[in-house]
């Protein structure tokens, strides 16, 4: 499954001018790779730079320096058409990732005219079907969906566009434990459907290793680790990536603490 | 400069966080204001249509009539002017212009103002550094000065006096939607639609256009009655439309001379100014409350 | 340091802005010549009015020549008086600005604890009037207003004199009619940031702690109205020179906005243009001391932060 890269990044680099202060590193010569089909988890705490190298990977944040090849081409500074379609990306916040101020069904409308021949191969019905609504939400405005139908929403408008990549920033951490699980399952039957590669950020640990085939542990701007996730979650090299499985309760951990405190 | 309120202009920088849907009891009042200012502008259309005497018919021996409940007549009830016109005739003649000139010259002043402020908040750099330095040379140019010194010089017709209360207006759309703007930018589902290649010009005209709309329109509400005062001091002093076409400000000027012996000339002009400025500020309010949460002074 | 330099160097970009505006809208627009002379006047009497007022010229050449001239405080000669227009601009200028001061002054000691008093007592009897006053005091006509206060208190009633600044009761009327809006405005605004910092929290630390009430409210929460009210009188100073023209025209009062309402007239336009400068000077003068004084008055800006 690993054989044609989807994404491919080298010496990715980020650095955020400040006014008055010294120039943030958010991210800081990191190599990244995608693989058709793979679903590759970007694992660290807030601050660790994993939203800006998520974004920059999208074409939607800057990037101060390094290569970045999306199937093969090196997009230029303006993503365009094909290139644009190809990386899409599914937010921490789903109902502010649409438009207060547009009724679903009429987002739909507007990506079809924006990409005629890329989005013709579903209706919205049949895609709505494909991840779990009802098309009667398609008459709705964002505030009137809770938080897991907006998220569907969102994977629905991207997976709309055909893209081989899709970038999940945070998608599951502002849902609550049941929601998550169905956006997961989501999530693994679209790449089982359409090989659809997947970058995921996040910092839970479970839904990582739930869905993630190999993982990468960003702390301060860099990977300290890096590798298949079951090893690296049971086996951690680097210290950091032992100080973060360690802080992580266990089940059994957490079933030993309720012995203690019966 | 119009009459808005320091409070929009100040704390209109920063937008609602989430669009909130209008209480019932602010709707109502939305709707206790809207239908009385939409009668009047329904009169003030018609108002050529109506059964009233020709305001510019000079009656002389007619001249200086007191109104109905002050010894006058119902043939004039409101009485009469210094050349015998009818003053509730020139009343609701003073009125079709007054609504023009306002609702016209808040369109003029905001086609460009918010189109100035959506491209300067959203594209930023050195585009947005020209148009904030032009919004504020404008907001500089004191309001009546600059209007009294291009009437002098271009000369007073409907068409001028509109432009030039564009001018007067425009700048403060630009601010106001330029802060929105800028604040909406950031928000994730501006993002969203950047990653989904919705072109930059729809993001703005359609989407942060939609989502700047409440403050638009709360801020055009109060620059209609700024405009009617704007509009009725530059005749006061002379500057206003040419008879005879009927301003109230022109009316009040008029009746000045006459405030001892017969002070309804100069009194009425001023009371309908003031009552309709009065409804449209009311309207203006009971918008914002509806739709902008955060203004609330309660 | 750097922030003041910044806020200068903004304020003399907007005055060049400001300035070039008034020069292009009072030329661009029509001939000056037309409009001093009548539409019948001959070609003759045309070309003399445009060579006095030097319209003749290419556009670019007036422009520098007023620039020119501007730097060096020149505003030009009246074409009524013929004398220099920064002379006569300055004699009427103390006269305005009594005005103003007074109708800002009127504005805010009024103001202030109006609004404070009905953020205190939302919704009481009190609340409700104040609100329904200031709103009416922007919506009503400034020189009509004067126009009624002459009518009852200088004619019918005799109490005060009806124009002119001879004495000091003539001052007293024009600088009340004046401080109308800003007096509504000042009130609303203080009202509403003041209800702001009174549903914070910490009134109630500040009751816990065992202050009174009385006292929380006139030194806490004063304090933080008084970075809002300091825009609004920013922005009131180019209101003012604005309704004064018409409160100066109403009670004769000698000032800069009667002057204007002459020149205009008088069509002197060299003298109108003279003026236009003079009040954006003002305005862009008091906004840059306010913008100046925001970092003295609140101290979390003081550390320059991006």
């Amino acid at each position: 499954m690993v054989d044609a890269p989807v994404l491919v990044g080298e010496h990715l680099t980020i650095v955020h001018a400040r006014r008055g202060r010294e120039p943030l590193v958010a991210v800081n010569d990191v190599a990244l790779d995608v693989g058709r089909g793979e679903i590759v988890g970007i694992i660290g705490e807030s601050g660790s730079g994993k939203t800006s190298l998520s974004m920059a990977v999208a074409g939607i944040g800057p990037l101060t320096s390094g290569t970045l090849r999306i199937a093969g081409t090196t997009p230029g500074t303006i993503w365009k058409g094909d290139e644009r379609a190809a990386v899409q990306v599914i937010f921490q916040d789903p109902v502010g990732s649409l438009d207060p101020r547009q009724r679903i069904g009429r987002g739909l409308h507007e990506l079809r005219r924006v990409h005629p021949r890329r989005t013709s191969w579903i209706t919205d019905e049949a895609l709505f079907e494909r991840v779990g609504l009802s098309s009667q939400l398609l008459q709705r405005y964002p505030q009137q969906l809770s938080g897991g139908q907006a998220q569907r929403i969102a994977i629905a408008r991207a997976i709309l566009l055909r893209p081989t990549l899709l970038v999940a920033d945070e998608p599951t951490s502002a849902l609550d434990v049941r929601v998550q699980a169905q956006i997961i399952v989501l999530l693994r039957e679209l790449r089982e459907a359409n090989d659809l590669a997947i970058l995921f950020v996040s910092h839970d640990f479970g839904v990582v290793r739930a869905l993630c085939d190999r993982v990468n542990v960003m702390y301060q701007g860099r990977f300290v680790e890096t590798g298949p996730t079951g090893e690296v979650f049971d086996n951690p090299q680097h210290e950091y990536t032992r100080r973060l499985v360690a802080a992580v309760p266990s089940r059994a951990g957490i079933a030993r603490r309720r012995e203690e405190v019966a | 400069m119009s009459a808005i309120p320091a409070d929009v202009a100040v704390a209109g920088a920063a937008p609602a966080t989430r669009p909130v849907a209008p209480r019932r009891r602010d709707r109502r009042s939305i709707l206790v204001f809207g239908i009385p200012l939409g009668v009047l502008i329904l009169v003030s259309l018609v108002a050529s249509w109506l059964p009233l005497p020709d305001p510019n018919r000079q009656m002389l021996r007619d001249s200086k009539l007191p109104p109905l409940l002050f010894g006058g007549s119902w043939d004039h009830p409101l009485g009469t002017d210094l050349l015998g016109r009818d003053m509730l005739s020139r009343l609701v003649h003073g009125g079709q212009l007054a609504l023009i000139l306002g609702i016209g010259g808040t369109l003029a002043g905001l086609l460009p103002g918010v189109t100035l402020g959506l491209i300067g908040g959203y594209r930023r750099g050195w585009v947005d550094a020209a148009i904030s330095r032009v919004v504020e040379a404008q907001l500089a140019l004191p309001g009546i000065m600059l209007a009294i010194a291009i009437l002098v010089s271009s000369g007073r017709s409907v068409t001028v006096i509109i432009v030039v209360l564009s001018l007067l207006s425009w700048a403060q759309y630009a601010r106001i939607v330029r802060a929105e703007t800028i604040a909406l930018r950031d928000r994730t589902f501006v993002l969203a639609l950047r990653a989904a290649g919705v072109p930059t010009r729809r993001i703005i005209f359609r989407h942060l256009l939609a989502n700047t709309a409440g403050s638009i329109s709360v801020l055009a509400a109060l620059q209609v009655g700024g405009m009617i005062l704007i509009e009725s001091s530059l005749s006061f002093l002379g500057l206003g439309v040419v008879a005879p076409d009927i301003s109230w400000g022109a009316m009040l000027a008029g009746g000045r001379d006459q405030i001892t012996q017969a002070w309804w000339i100069a009194t009425l002009p001023g009371v309908a100014i003031s009552l309709v400025v009065l409804l449209t500020n009311l309207f203006a309010d009971a918008l914002r409350r509806a739709y902008d949460p955060r203004q609330r002074t309660y | 340091m750097s922030r003041a330099a910044a806020h200068i160097g903004r304020a003399l970009a907007t005055l060049w802005l400001a300035v070039t505006a008034a020069f292009l809208l009072t030329r661009v627009s029509g001939d000056p010549a037309v409009r001093i002379a009548g539409e019948l006047a001959t070609d003759d009497i045309l070309d003399g009015i445009r060579h006095q007022l030097g319209t003749d010229r290419p556009l670019i050449v007036q422009y520098f020549d007023y620039l020119w001239h501007l730097i060096r405080f020149d505003l030009g000669k009246s074409l009524t008086y013929h004398t220099d227009n920064l002379e006569l601009i300055g004699s009427r200028l103390p006269a305005s600005l009594a005005l103003a001061v007074g109708a800002m002054a009127v504005a805010i000691v009024v103001g202030v604890p109006l609004g404070v008093i009905s953020a205190a007592r939302v919704g009481s009897l009190i609340d409700r009037v104040v609100s329904v006053i200031s709103l009416i005091g922007q919506s009503v006509p400034l020189f009509w207003v004067g126009l009624m206060a002459i009518m009852f208190l200088a004619v019918r009633w005799g109490m005060l004199p009806a124009g002119g600044n001879e004495s000091l009761t003539a001052y007293i009327l024009p600088t009340l009619t004046l401080a109308t809006i800003p007096l509504a405005q000042i009130t609303r605004l203080t009202r509403s940031s003041m209800g702001e910092a009174l549903s914070g929290g910490f009134i109630s630390a500040g009751l816990a702690r065992g202050l009174s009430r009385t006292r929380m409210i006139w030194n806490h929460a004063l304090r933080h109205t008084a970075l809002p009210v300091l825009t609004v009188i920013a922005l009131q100073a180019g209101m003012l020179l604005s309704g004064s023209v018409t409160v100066e025209v109403v009670y004769s009062w000698p000032g800069m906005g009667r002057l204007i309402a002459s020149a205009v007239e008088l069509r002197d336009f060299t003298l109108v243009q003279g003026l236009v400068v003079v009040a954006a000077l003002v305005f862009v003068v008091a906004n840059l001391a306010v913008d100046l004084l925001y970092p003295v008055i609140d101290p979390r800006l003081r550390r320059s932060r991006s």
